[in-house]
């Protein structure tokens, strides 16, 4: 019965956590590689590579 | 037994390490390393070192109990692990900073005052900032510049919640769990930098990746860790870091199950690893402290082996990103043996330290539900981006597609350091006894009973499916994550360039306004009669190169803007810094 239980509890969880980082997360927060780098010209604080 | 400092040890090799050749450097960090271990095992009951500054004022720089005594062993244990890694991988800035770095954090563990531990601090924000520095891409100076901003504010705010609880209560460190006031709440602020409670945890994944890859072993062992040893000795009970900590547990994991970069990766899993320590402190119970302390220990050597092994990879192909690498398990065997039992064990997998030491943490927290539901979450999070992401797509599945990783051999100095601390990881799990005999408070926790055993089975059986089911979405992808400091990477940078240029812009405007005028006045002066002329207008120069006379264009005078810039702002922080103290006061 624990064994089942927590199958589920790993199940449903992992579930979770992929649909909110995978989906939720990535699609929010992911950008091309050079997203910093190209952010700022000469003046400004990042990369200019 | 003595009162010799193994802080002192380690600090002194280290300044030894700048002076001497190459060819003795490594030798010296290892014996250095390893004669501070010595002298953390010979410590007595009560040992005491102090100094006097002037009368009335002493500090004990060494102070020894059961929770700095375990931290202390497991710092001198990493410190010489760490020192086998990195046999001739360091430079000579990076060898000296790495031990003195090490040597200052023992410093802050055995700190009897409040002077000895802010000293060491910032001994340690300085020394970990040459590490990170050392790195020499331009991107790790770039990463090690914010990384010694964040700590650089989160020593002051220590300094300054410091500074006033030496003049209300005295030097001594005490408890500071419900004490409330401008003094404990800037207290966890700087702790909680150092610590990587999020938001302010940009400096972990935003460094570390950057360093070489023995210095990553260093800082992933240290500054985090003490900043938990500073939590539990000043902060244990105090209940709004439970759900802190546990919402940090959760946000590590789900930040490295997208992150592509392995060692980025793995810092995030600092960030996830912390918060379960934090969230079991926060409880305050004897139980709690001794699983934050004792995962703390164990997290120091599984982390420590699994950025041994992220560096290894690195070294052998030059790569870090996941979806550059792949099949590497039969190239790289003992890297990937080394891999897959420190992964395991960070996981909670039966007979391997990370399940004896999150068995308290789990205990602890039965008495609140969410975070103990969201610290199983993070656990099932650990899973999936650890031990199944990476062992699958880095080492024992089968590459990407037109993926040929070209691999070097790794040197023997790597493998018996990975190899020693994976061994560590086994034999502190299986000997779970020998594991709760360091715990501070004395608990001990009975983890190998049928029914805690099936939890963690179930879990991870019932992970696993949906990793198997959702494998192409599982597979990482060339991006980066922004992160908490897109705020000052990308908006608070441009937001100064603008400042910036206004404030140029501005005093152009009056530059050029003044030297016209003043070229103006020059022409009256010479020929006063032409200001009655009839129809004269007045005198203006030529052209604005002519009226700006030597000073050149104003493009190129940055730095008079930047540095009126900084004034204003420092202006504007004293102000506010005299505003604050005198409503203190």
């Amino acid at each position: 019965m624990i064994l089942l239980k927590y199958i589920l509890v790993g199940l449903v969880g992992s579930v979770i956590l992929i649909f909110l980082a995978k989906v939720t997360m990535a699609g929010l927060l992911q950008r091309d590689c050079g997203y910093y780098s190209d952010s700022l010209d000469d003046e400004g604080g990042e990369e200019n590579a | 037994m003595h009162n010799l400092h193994p802080g002192m040890i380690l600090i002194l090799t280290g300044l030894l390490c700048f002076v001497l050749p190459e060819r003795v450097r490594s030798v010296t960090a290892a014996a250095g390393s390893a004669a501070a271990l010595a002298a953390v095992l010979l410590l007595g009951d009560d040992p005491s070192l102090t100094y006097e500054v002037t009368q009335g004022l002493t500090l004990q720089l060494l102070h020894a109990d059961r929770l700095s005594f375990l931290f202390g062993l497991i710092f001198c244990v990493i410190a010489v692990i760490a020192a086998i890694y990195s046999r001739g991988e360091e430079s000579r800035w990076e060898k000296g900073a790495s031990l003195i770095y090490a040597g200052s954090s023992l410093g802050v563990i055995f700190a009897g005052d409040w002077i000895s531990l802010i000293c060491f601090w910032e001994a340690m924000a300085v020394s970990s900032w040459i590490v990170v520095w050392s790195g020499k891409t331009r991107s790790a100076v770039r990463a090690s510049y914010r990384y010694l901003v964040m700590h650089l504010a989160g020593g002051n705010l220590l300094l300054a919640g410091g500074a006033l609880l030496c003049i209300h209560r005295g030097i001594q460190l005490e408890l500071l769990t419900g004490s409330g006031g401008a003094a404990f709440w800037l207290i966890l602020a700087g702790v909680c930098i150092n610590a990587g409670v999020p938001p302010l945890h940009t400096w972990i994944p935003d460094a570390y990746p950057e360093s070489t890859v023995s210095g990553t072993v260093f800082l992933g062992s240290y500054t985090t860790k003490t900043a938990v040893y500073i939590l539990i000795r000043l902060f244990a009970g105090t209940e709004e870091l439970v759900m802190l900590g546990a919402v940090m547990a959760v946000f590590g994991a789900c930040m490295a199950l997208i992150e592509n970069d392995l060692r980025r990766l793995l810092s995030y899993h600092i960030v996830s690893q912390i918060g379960m320590m934090v969230a079991a402190l926060g409880t305050g119970s004897a139980v709690g402290m001794d699983g934050a302390a004792l995962h703390s220990a164990f997290n120091i050597l599984y982390k420590g082996v699994l950025l041994m092994a992220a560096g290894a990879v690195i070294r052998a192909t030059g790569k870090r990103k996941i979806t550059e690498l792949g099949g590497l398990g039969k190239k790289m065997p003992v890297t990937a043996i080394c891999f897959l039992i420190a992964s395991l064990s960070i996981a909670g997998v039966p007979f391997l330290n990370g399940f004896v030491s999150k068995a308290l943490i789990m205990e602890s927290l039965h008495h609140y539900q969410a975070a103990y539901w969201l610290v199983m979450l993070a656990g099932v999070g650990t899973w999936l981006s650890i031990t199944m992401k990476i062992n699958y797509f880095v080492f024992w599945g089968k590459k990407y597609a037109g993926n040929s990783t070209v691999c070097e051999g790794v040197p023997l100095s790597m493998n018996v350091a990975m190899a020693a601390a994976a061994l560590l990881c086994v034999a502190t799990g299986i000997f779970a006894d020998f594991s709760y005999g360091f715990t501070p408070n004395g608990t001990i926790g009975h983890p190998f009973t049928s029914a805690h055993i099936l939890e963690y089975v179930g879990l991870f059986v019932g992970a696993t499916v949906p990793f198997v089911l959702f494998l192409p979405k599982m597979a990482p992808h060339d991006r980066i994550t922004l992160d908490f400091d897109w705020f000052y990477r990308r908006w608070l940078a441009e937001g100064l360039t603008k400042l910036s240029l206004s404030v140029n812009g501005l005093f152009g405007f009056f530059e050029q306004h003044w030297n016209r005028f003043t070229y103006m006045t020059g022409q009256i002066i010479k020929q006063p009669a032409r200001l009655f002329e009839r129809g004269t207008v007045l005198p203006v120069a030529e052209s604005d190169d002519e009226a700006e006379g030597d000073t050149g264009a104003f493009e190129g005078d940055m730095p008079v803007g930047a540095f009126m810039q900084v004034f204003v702002i420092f202006c504007v922080v004293a102000f506010l810094l005299i505003m604050a103290l005198e409503r203190l006061e």
